[in-house]
């Protein structure tokens, strides 16, 4: 299962190092291959679940970068949505370790047609909403953000919440 | 990563977006968040519940005593009551010791309602109590995004009792011995089998066992004794003390202190004596001397059990606690015997009646063959000998018997040339 990461990983990697070379942004395309190294360091050698988060986070930031760098919108989204798909089949691919090569790739094949669906929605989604235009006010933006904030604080309440109740039994 | 980890990486990651797309009014980047928070969505909809999973687990096991280092047939089954699961992932949780030599202790696969995984395997374990504490439960549904892990607890215990060879008979001499007939020679004239003595004839002896020869000489009625046997108290004292367990690489003496002093305790019950043991060290475990199979078990579950510990008080043998143990009986004490303060208590409990037998596994051999051959090797092996031929003719001197044991050999042999009665009449 591990390979399905890597391979998702390292494609949405070469993507971003690709668009940064493409610019003529050799520190962003040389920081494309970097977290390409990375990915497949963490993948095949580290295993480490902190690491692979740290990386799609950087990742995530790269992308953030070219787009300010006038990067093609859609192809730094495709780049990170396979990153995200590969760093979440990276996870599951460490909760199966334990387990025998054919319950592995059993598992990963169940799972892997609804990851790239799920994967691909949120890519559409992304894409309907860069068609829409929204005029951002100061009001509407404040509200926005507050709301993502709530949002956030309700999710980790909820899931801390749900942690500790298993912790305690 | 527990599903909390994921779900707050990937909230921070939409949520800067979000806000980074909002302070620099780029609607791009608030597109570059929408494949997280579609992740977030679907995951918090797929939180799994905090109930325990409607799974019963049964374990079946071969047998709940083995010898140790035997085998020990498992067979475990897990029934869903509940709804259908995409996604199961079993895993069985062994402590320490436990090896698994066949069969699958894990598996991952779908199981509906009420069908049921059957997993078979095999165990090695080494000597002790071992507790199978129960089942590592993983359940994934759709997409797998999130994981519930439940631990379903399911108890069994089993023992591996210590290995116990099968020896030569061993010959003691102990002072006291009890009424009753057995194996031990008690230095008393009566029945027997070996010529004792012989006394005056008193009316009521058995006209069997008249000399006629001495009759015939002297005219006088003499009987014949011979040297009675009984059955004797027999205390095993195993040294627990931790710094007199040495070890060398998977090897320690502890270990076959616990065979030696099994075999002991084994072969003396057999022969119909009354054996106690003492497990000094940690504490002091005194299993109550007694007679018969149901003593035996009892000792080789205290034996399967003992475990070698540090305690001030305990650090050399002066706290032997010598009233436990029959006056003037046999002592066999299991050691690696170090210290010159050892070879003191052992003359106390010599002068206070007691026959002692010392037995000292001897990692010495399996040290040397470790080690380069070079003249070091040589040297450190003179200086080792010498200090232990000087150390073992001090316990000969103050009437100890002394049994070194070489752990690469079967303990029969040293007890064959050392204790038995033929390697005593051979020299």
């Amino acid at each position: 299962m591990k390979v399905y990461s890597l391979f998702f990983t390292a494609f949405g990697s070469l993507l971003l190092a690709g668009i940064g070379f493409f610019l003529g942004l050799s520190s962003l395309g040389a920081g494309g291959l970097v977290l390409l190294a990375g990915w497949i360091a963490t993948t095949k050698f580290l295993n480490g679940e902190r690491i692979a988060s740290l990386l799609l986070a950087l990742s995530t930031a790269f992308a953030v970068t070219a787009i300010f760098r006038g990067g093609n919108t859609y192809a730094v989204l495709g780049a990170l949505t396979l990153i995200l798909i590969g760093w979440e089949i990276f996870h599951s691919s460490l909760a199966i370790a334990a387990f025998t090569k054919e319950e592995q790739q059993s598992f990963a094949k169940q799972y892997m047609w609804p990851m790239l669906a799920l994967g691909a929605a949120g890519m559409l989604l992304a894409m309907l909403s860069l068609q829409v235009q929204v005029r951002l006010t100061f009001r509407l933006g404040l509200a926005l953000g507050l709301a993502a904030i709530i949002l956030l604080g309700l999710i980790l309440r909820s899931s801390g919440g749900r942690t500790q109740k298993h912790r305690r039994r | 990563m527990p599903n909390r980890g994921k779900l707050a990486v990937t909230a921070g990651i939409a949520i800067g977006l979000i806000a980074l797309g909002l302070i620099l009014r780029t609607g791009q980047l608030i597109a570059l968040s929408l494949p997280f928070v579609l992740y977030m969505m679907v995951f918090l909809l797929l939180q799994p519940s905090s109930s325990k999973p409607p799974l019963e687990i049964e374990r079946h096991l071969s047998g709940t005593r083995i010898e140790e280092g035997g085998k020990i047939e498992v067979v475990l089954t897990v029934v869903n009551h509940g709804a259908p699961i995409p996604s199961l992932g079993l895993t069985e949780n062994f402590p320490p010791g436990i090896e698994v030599t066949e069969g699958e202790t894990s598996c991952l696969r779908s199981l509906g309602t009420e069908e049921r995984i059957t997993l078979t395997y095999t165990l090695r374990s080494a000597r002790g109590v071992h507790q199978l504490p129960g089942v590592d439960v993983k359940i994934w549904k759709w997409l797998a995004l999130t994981q519930q892990s439940v631990f379903l607890p399911h108890e069994d215990h089993f023992i591996a009792l210590p290995q116990a060879e099968i020896i030569d008979d061993i010959e003691i001499r102990p002072q006291r011995t009890r009424a009753y007939a057995g194996m031990v020679r008690a230095n008393r004239g009566g029945s027997g089998l070996d010529f004792f003595g012989c006394r005056a004839y008193t009316p009521g002896d058995d006209i069997r066992y008249i000399n006629w020869r001495t009759y015939a000489k002297r005219g006088e009625l003499v009987i014949d004794e011979y040297e009675q046997e009984r059955i004797a108290d027999v205390s095993i004292i195993l040294d627990g003390r931790e710094r007199m367990n040495t070890r060398e690489g998977k090897e320690d003496t502890f270990t076959y202190s616990v065979r030696a002093a099994a075999c002991m305790a084994s072969h003396f019950i057999d022969q119909g004596n009354s054996v106690g043991l003492l497990i000094y060290g940690d504490y002091i475990n005194w299993t109550y001397p007694g007679y018969g199979k149901t003593q035996r078990e009892r000792i080789l579950e205290a034996l399967a059990q003992a475990k070698p510990g540090y305690k001030e008080v305990f650090s050399d043998l002066h706290s032997v606690p010598t009233r436990l143990f029959p006056s003037r009986s046999q002592l066999i004490i299991v050691s690696p015997l170090a210290g010159e303060d050892d070879v003191e208590v052992l003359g106390v409990l010599r002068a206070r009646g007691y026959q002692i037998i010392v037995i000292i596994p001897d990692l010495l051999q399996v040290q040397l063959e470790r080690l380069p051959d070079d003249e070091n090797r040589d040297l450190a092996q003179k200086i080792v000998q010498l200090r232990r031929n000087f150390f073992l003719s001090t316990l000969t001197r103050i009437g100890v018997e002394v049994l070194v044991w070489n752990i690469a050999e079967p303990l029969s042999y040293p007890i064959s040339w050392g204790l038995s009665r033929r390697g005593r009449r051979l020299g």
